[in-house]
C-alpha cells in the first residue's frame, strides 16, 4: 500500500474534527516524510529519485518547529515556514537550486508549493507529487532536475 | 491529456510545422503533448478541458528567432499565442483563448540589455523577471527602485503590456514605458518612438518620436510581438515611510473615496495606494479555518474577530511617503488631518504594529519596489488555491465606490465566495480588483465561479463600469461590453488586425480582437 493511502485524498476530510486529525497526520507524516519514505512510491518506473529529500518544509501551523524537528533533526535540511515561499527562496533555495538538482518535500499551504514550481520551472524539469490533507494544508514532493538546457536562475 | 489541433489545421501540417520550428529554435525548444501542462491554466474557470488548450509551445531565444518563428507560422498557417513569462495566473496563464494555438514562451529571452542610473530606465527583454531586474539593480549598488506588482516572478514587459499596476509613484506600469522594438506579424522588426531613428541616443527618454504614437495598440492586443521594450525606474529616494490607516465599517468606503480624491489629483497622495478590504488582507497571513469552520462566506458578525487578531480595520489603506523627511512630514501632517474626518480612523507605522505576520510589514516592502510572492498567500484562504480577478474601473468618488462595493460583494457572497477586495487608485479612477478565490479542483466552485463571474460583467457594464483587464475566458465577453455607436471601437480593431496579420497568426481572440478568419 502507498504510504498515503492512510489519509484521505478525496476532499472528504471533516472540518469540525480537523485539528485533532491534523496533529494525528502531523505526527504520522512528518517523520515520514523525514525519512523520505512518504511519496517515494509515488515515483514511476525508471525513476532516480533519491529516496531522501534535499529539504523539509513544515508550516509553522501544520506543526511547530520544535516538534517536527523532534522527527527530523539529523535527517536532512529542515525548515519550518509559512505560507510565503519569498523568504526562503531569497535565503537558500535560489542559491540551493542554481546548476543543482534538488529533491524536496513539505507539509504547507497549497501556493507554497505552487510558488516553487512555478519559481524553478525555468530552469528545471520537475517531477511533482501533490496531495492534499485536510483543509488547509498539502504534502508534496517536487523532484527537480536541473536542464542545463534551460535558462539559468539569474 | 491530449493537446488540440488549430481550427482549419490537419495533424500532417501542424507535425511540419514543429518541424521547421525546431530547425530554427533546436529540439529542445518545441514542446508537445505531455510537455504542455505548465502551458495550461493552472486556475481553470471551466469543467471542459480542451478549453484553452494549446498544441504546443515553441521558445526562443532571440528576436530574430521571432522573426523566423512568425514566417513559418504564417506559411503553414498556425496560430501563435505570445507570453513573456506566462505567470499571469489569475489571467489565464500561458494558456491561450483558442485552441489549438501555439504557445510562443519568450521565457529564453530575459537578458537586461541596459539599465541606466543617470536618466532612470532599464532596456530588457520578455522573459525578465522582477526579481531577475531587482537583483540586478542590487548586486551594481545602483540608486533606482523598481515598481513591482504582487507577483515578483512575472514579466517586467508582460506586466506592463497587460496594463498592470503596482504601488510606487510609478505604479501605473505601461504609463512608464518607453520605447519598443515590435515583431509584426509578417517577420518584420519595428522600433516604435525614438528608436525609428538609426543613431538615436533617447530610445528610453522620448516616448513619442514623430508621427503617430503607436506602443499603445501592442498593448492587450493581438497586433505584433514585442522583443523588447524600455521601461523607467525610479530614483531611489531622500526618504521612505509607509502607513497604514484602518477603517472599522464597511460603509465608510464612501467617505474615505471622497476624501482620497483631492488628496491624489492633487499629488499629496503621491503613489499608486490601495484601500483594502478586510478578507483579503486577513487571508495573506491566516486561513479561514483560523476563524470559521463552516462552508460558505465568513458571516458578518465574524469580522470583528478578525479585525482585533490581525489589527486591521474594515477597511484599510496602505500609502506611502517619498522625498526628504520635511517634505513627507508635510505630506503627513495634510493627510493625517483629512483621514480623521472618519470616526474610528486609526494611523498606523511600521513601527505601531505588533504581529510578526503584518500586512502593513509586508506591504511597505511592495510599497518600495522588492518582488516579493506573498499575495499569493490569500489562495490559501480555503485552502482550494484557485483564483480570479474581477476588475471594473470607476471614478474616484464615495458614491461609485459603495455602490461598486455593494453590487460586488452581495453578489460574490450569494454565489458562496468571500468578497476579497482592493481599490487601487491611479492618477485620477480606481481600479476595483475583487480577487475571487475557489477550489481549483471542486466542479461545483468552478461552475459557480464562472456563473457568478459572467453576471459580474453585464451587471458592472449596466452601471458604468468596464474591466481593465480579464482572464482569456472573458476576453470576449468583455470587449462586447465595450460598446459605444454599435461597437465601432472593436471594428477598428478588427480593420487593425487584419491590415497587420492578414494571415491571423498573432493571438487570435486575445481581448476580444478575432481576425478576419476567425470571425463568424
Amino acid at each position: 500500500m502507498s504510504p498515503l493511502g492512510y489519509f484521505s485524498n478525496d476532499n472528504n476530510y471533516k472540518i469540525n474534527g480537523m485539528m485533532k486529525r491534523r496533529e494525528f497526520l502531523g505526527a504520522s507524516l512528518v517523520p515520514l516524510l523525514a525519512a523520505g519514505q512518504l511519496l517515494a512510491s509515488e515515483q514511476g518506473p525508471g525513476s532516480t529519485r533519491k529516496t531522501d529529500s534535499d529539504y523539509l518544509f513544515v508550516d509553522e501551523r501544520y506543526m511547530p518547529l520544535e516538534e517536527h524537528v523532534r522527527y527530523t533533526v539529523g535527517t536532512k535540511a529542515v525548515l519550518s515556514v509559512r505560507a510565503d515561499v519569498t523568504p526562503v527562496w531569497n535565503s537558500t533555495l535560489k542559491k540551493a537550486t542554481r546548476n543543482a538538482s534538488v529533491i524536496l518535500e513539505g507539509i504547507t499551504s497549497e501556493s507554497f508549493c505552487f510558488c516553487l514550481q512555478k519559481l524553478l520551472k525555468h530552469s528545471h524539469t520537475l517531477q511533482v507529487n501533490v496531495h492534499r490533507i485536510d483543509r488547509d494544508f498539502y504534502v508534496w514532493s517536487i523532484q527537480a532536475t536541473h536542464n542545463k538546457y534551460k535558462r539559468s536562475i539569474v | 491529456m491530449a493537446s488540440s489541433l488549430p481550427p482549419g489545421i490537419d495533424a500532417d501540417a501542424l507535425t511540419a510545422a514543429f518541424e521547421r520550428f525546431r530547425s530554427i529554435v533546436g529540439s529542445d525548444w518545441v514542446f508537445t503533448d505531455d510537455q504542455l501542462s505548465s502551458y495550461r491554466d493552472p486556475y481553470p474557470l471551466t469543467n471542459d478541458p480542451s478549453e484553452y488548450n494549446p498544441s504546443g509551445a515553441v521558445a526562443p531565444a532571440s528576436a530574430d528567432e521571432v522573426q523566423e518563428i512568425v514566417k513559418v507560422a504564417n506559411e503553414f498557417g498556425i496560430p501563435l499565442w505570445p507570453v513573456s513569462r506566462g505567470n499571469n495566473f489569475a489571467y489565464g496563464g500561458s494558456a491561450p483563448v483558442m485552441s489549438g494555438t501555439v504557445v510562443l514562451d519568450m521565457n529564453r529571452m530575459n537578458r537586461i540589455i541596459e539599465v541606466n542610473e543617470e536618466f532612470g530606465y532599464a532596456l530588457v527583454e520578455p522573459g525578465v523577471s522582477y526579481f531577475d531586474l531587482y537583483e540586478y539593480i542590487q548586486e551594481r549598488g545602483l540608486k533606482l527602485w523598481l515598481d513591482v506588482p504582487d507577483p515578483g516572478f512575472g514579466s517586467v514587459m508582460g506586466n506592463a503590456l497587460d496594463h498592470g499596476i503596482g504601488y510606487t509613484p510609478y505604479g501605473d506600469h505601461f504609463g512608464m514605458q518607453c520605447g519598443m522594438e515590435v515583431c509584426l506579424p509578417t517577420g518584420e522588426l519595428v522600433r516604435t518612438g525614438m528608436g525609428a531613428l538609426e543613431g538615436n541616443n533617447t530610445w528610453q527618454l522620448f516616448k513619442y518620436g514623430y508621427g503617430p504614437y503607436v506602443d499603445g495598440i501592442f498593448s492587450q492586443s493581438n497586433f505584433g510581438i514585442v522583443t523588447k521594450m524600455g521601461i523607467w525606474l525610479m530614483p531611489e529616494p531622500a526618504g521612505y515611510r509607509p502607513y497604514m490607516i484602518s477603517f472599522e465599517r464597511e460603509e465608510d468606503i464612501e467617505q474615505v473615496a471622497e476624501i482620497l480624491r483631492p488628496l491624489k489629483v492633487g499629488m499629496v497622495i503621491q503613489n499608486a495606494a490601495t484601500i483594502r478590504n478586510l478578507i483579503i488582507d486577513a487571508a495573506v497571513h491566516e486561513t479561514k479555518s483560523k476563524y470559521y469552520s463552516g462552508s460558505g462566506p465568513v458571516p458578518k458578525s465574524v469580522y470583528k474577530d478578525i479585525m482585533a487578531d490581525q489589527q486591521m480595520g474594515m477597511w484599510n489603506f496602505c500609502g506611502a511617503l517619498y522625498g526628504p523627511p520635511p517634505v513627507t512630514d508635510a505630506l503627513w501632517g495634510v493627510i493625517r488631518e483629512a483621514f480623521s474626518q472618519v470616526p474610528g480612523a486609526k494611523f498606523y507605522f511600521p513601527e505601531d504594529r505588533t504581529r510578526e505576520y503584518d500586512i502593513l510589514l509586508h506591504r511597505a516592502e511592495t510599497m518600495k519596489g522588492i518582488p516579493k510572492l506573498t499575495e499569493f498567500n490569500f489562495l490559501n484562504w480555503n485552502g482550494g488555491g484557485g483564483h480570479v480577478g474581477f476588475s471594473p474601473v470607476s471614478p474616484i468618488t464615495g458614491k461609485d465606490a459603495i455602490d461598486q462595493y455593494n453590487l460586488v460583494s452581495n453578489l460574490v457572497r450569494e454565489y458562496g465566495f468571500d468578497y476579497m477586495g482592493l481599490m487601487a487608485v491611479g492618477w485620477r479612477d480606481m481600479h476595483h480588483i475583487t480577487v475571487v478565490v475557489y477550489d481549483k479542483n471542486d466542479p461545483d466552485e468552478i461552475r459557480r465561479m464562472d456563473e457568478v463571474f459572467n453576471i459580474l460583467v453585464d451587471e458592472a457594464a449596466k452601471a458604468g463600469y468596464g474591466e481593465y483587464r480579464t482572464h482569456i475566458r472573458y476576453m470576449d465577453r468583455i470587449a462586447q461590453t465595450y460598446n459605444w455607436n454599435d461597437g465601432s471601437l472593436w471594428r477598428m480593431h478588427e480593420t487593425i488586425k487584419d491590415a497587420l496579420d492578414p494571415n491571423g497568426i498573432i493571438a487570435p481572440g486575445k481581448s476580444g480582437i478575432w481576425p478576419r478568419r476567425y470571425r463568424g
